[in-house]
């Protein structure tokens, strides 16, 4: 009875396919994006200004935002960030250090990741900056999601306190299509229970997922790499990705993947001008 | 696209009946992973894979580990099924996903 | 379209017919249909909807009380669940029987179950 049922919807999927409404090929504008965008959650929240998105869910519940303000008296990432400066700042056995594969030696770059990489023509992740640090002086890669990786970012992050994100999006073919593959990602349904990240984070935002407040696109990056709760200890932006993904019943990307890599881009541009905010601490 | 799809709803009414017959062979369940894997590594492409088809999958495959051909069939069977509907899902995705845009 | 409805409708009827529905629920099949709701990995219906019992309940989905009056008709309920997305594009809510989440048995054990609420 169920093939039977599942051929009728096979058919009928098949044969509806050609009626759905044909995408119109719009430019690719990121600027426009981005005032949209900006725009759309100032208007839906007006009592939220936008340099507090970067705060996510404790807008939104008073209760969440009084048990952050008593955990931030000690904060959760301080550990993290202690080991992530030490890491940071230990030679390699070549002599070298991670200043040395940076612009201004590390400090206060992070505002400006993503960053398109126009040699290899993919979108680099602050995580993936320091991978190849690492492997251009003989090392292994760290794992993206959590850990050592982690804790660099965690520190390297903080030293961008305050500043305004500043990711660019060049006048370049291969830019704008990553770019484009990443909002395309972001507003695509997926995972067997059929959400796509705007789901939850545009249309529900602010709402409540069972306990928690599901925390607005805006603002998201900001605060990442953060230490959540849930968790136990801190995790990188691609590590939420994956836990995204899992809970629509979707199989992840791989951490490294174009898909994740993109979508970093695209979210994290969406966030130009709000302050950097990372570390952060979450339910 | 559309005719596959049409043959694999077929074929999803018609093999049960066949496979009454005796039980699968060991050749109708390697058969049918196979079409499982050529599934999904479609969805793959398309960054939609769900998770209940890689469970169905690994499970067919270890029926078919453990020379249980009918199990390791009706698993495969099921993860194709999953992976066409992730197939389908991605494909009216690549025309939908504008209609969510911000704007 | 229409093709699209009429074979929509029919596969629904074969949902419905698949487990014979009867007049009265059983208590049996009330406490499956709880147990389905609140579990995490099946329906999950209290991540999204709140219903007198439920902890922790979210609010992203209309709360589900007097669901008679809210759905009267069981076979419009069964679409909702089954694929809601059929017939309002913009809703989020997942499509259990279409997307194999849950079996027609399992659907109808959850109406009977939010038909007590």
């Amino acid at each position: 009875m169920k093939s039977i049922i599942m051929a009728l919807m096979g058919a009928s999927l098949a044969l509806f396919g050609p009626l759905a409404s044909a995408r119109a090929a719009a430019p690719i504008n990121p600027q426009a994006d981005l005032k949209a965008f900006q725009g759309y959650f100032l208007k839906r929240f007006p009592n939220v200004p936008l340099a507090a998105y970067v705060n996510g869910p404790y807008n939104f519940s008073k209760s969440e935002a009084d048990q952050w303000k008593q955990i931030m008296e000690f904060p959760p990432y301080q550990f993290a960030l202690d080991t992530g400066k030490s890491l940071f700042n230990a030679k390699f056995p070549n002599g070298k250090d991670y200043a040395s594969c940076f612009p201004n030696g590390g400090i206060g770059i992070a505002q400006n990741y993503p960053m398109f990489d126009a040699k290899t023509g993919r979108v680099v992740t602050l995580g993936i900056a320091v991978n190849r640090c690492r492997v251009a002086n003989g090392l292994k890669k760290l794992k993206l999601t959590t850990g050592p990786m982690a804790d660099i970012l965690a520190y390297m992050t903080s030293t961008s306190d305050g500043k305004k994100i500043n990711v660019v999006v060049p006048n370049n073919p291969k830019a704008l299509a990553a770019y484009q593959a990443g909002k395309e990602y972001f507003y695509s349904r997926r995972g067997q229970l059929n959400f796509s990240c705007a789901s939850c984070h545009v249309q529900e935002a602010g709402m409540h997922l069972r306990g928690n407040v599901l925390a607005p696109a805006l603002g998201m990056t900001a605060s990442f790499p953060l230490y959540r709760s849930k968790w136990g200890n801190m995790g990188t932006l691609v590590r939420r990705f994956i836990g995204c993904n899992k809970k629509v019943h979707s199989a992840p990307a791989k951490p490294d993947s174009a898909a994740y890599r993109d979508l970093a881009y695209f979210l994290t541009y969406m966030d130009n001008g709000l302050p950097v905010s990372g570390p952060g601490a979450r339910p | 696209m559309r005719k596959t799809l049409i043959a694999v709803s077929a074929m999803m009414v018609l093999v049960p009946f066949l496979a009454q017959a005796g039980g699968p062979s060991k050749a109708v369940a390697a058969k049918a992973i196979s079409n499982a894997a050529a599934r999904i590594k479609i969805a793959e492409g398309m960054n939609d894979q769900w998770l209940a088809t890689l469970a169905a999958f690994k499970a067919a495959k270890a029926a078919e580990a453990k020379g249980d051909f009918a199990l390791a069939q009706s698993k495969a069977m099921t993860a194709e099924t999953l992976a066409n509907l992730s197939i389908q899902q991605a494909t009216v995705q690549k025309k939908l996903w504008v209609n969510e845009v911000v704007k | 379209m229409n093709l699209r409805a009429s074979l929509f409708s029919l596969s629904l009827l074969a949902g419905l017919s698949a487990v014979g529905v009867s007049q009265a629920a059983t208590p049996a099949q009330i406490a499956a249909g709880q147990e389905i709701a609140e579990t995490t990995t099946l329906g999950n219906c209290d991540a999204c909807h709140m219903f007198t019992g439920a902890t922790e309940a979210g609010n992203v989905g209309p709360a589900l009380k007097d669901v008679k009056s809210m759905v009267p008709n069981r076979k419009e309920f069964y679409a909702i669940i089954y694929d809601e997305e059929a017939r309002n594009p913009q809703t989020v809510m997942p499509a259990f029987g279409k997307n194999h989440i849950l079996s027609p048995e399992q659907i109808n054990d959850v109406i009977d179950f939010m038909y007590t609420k």
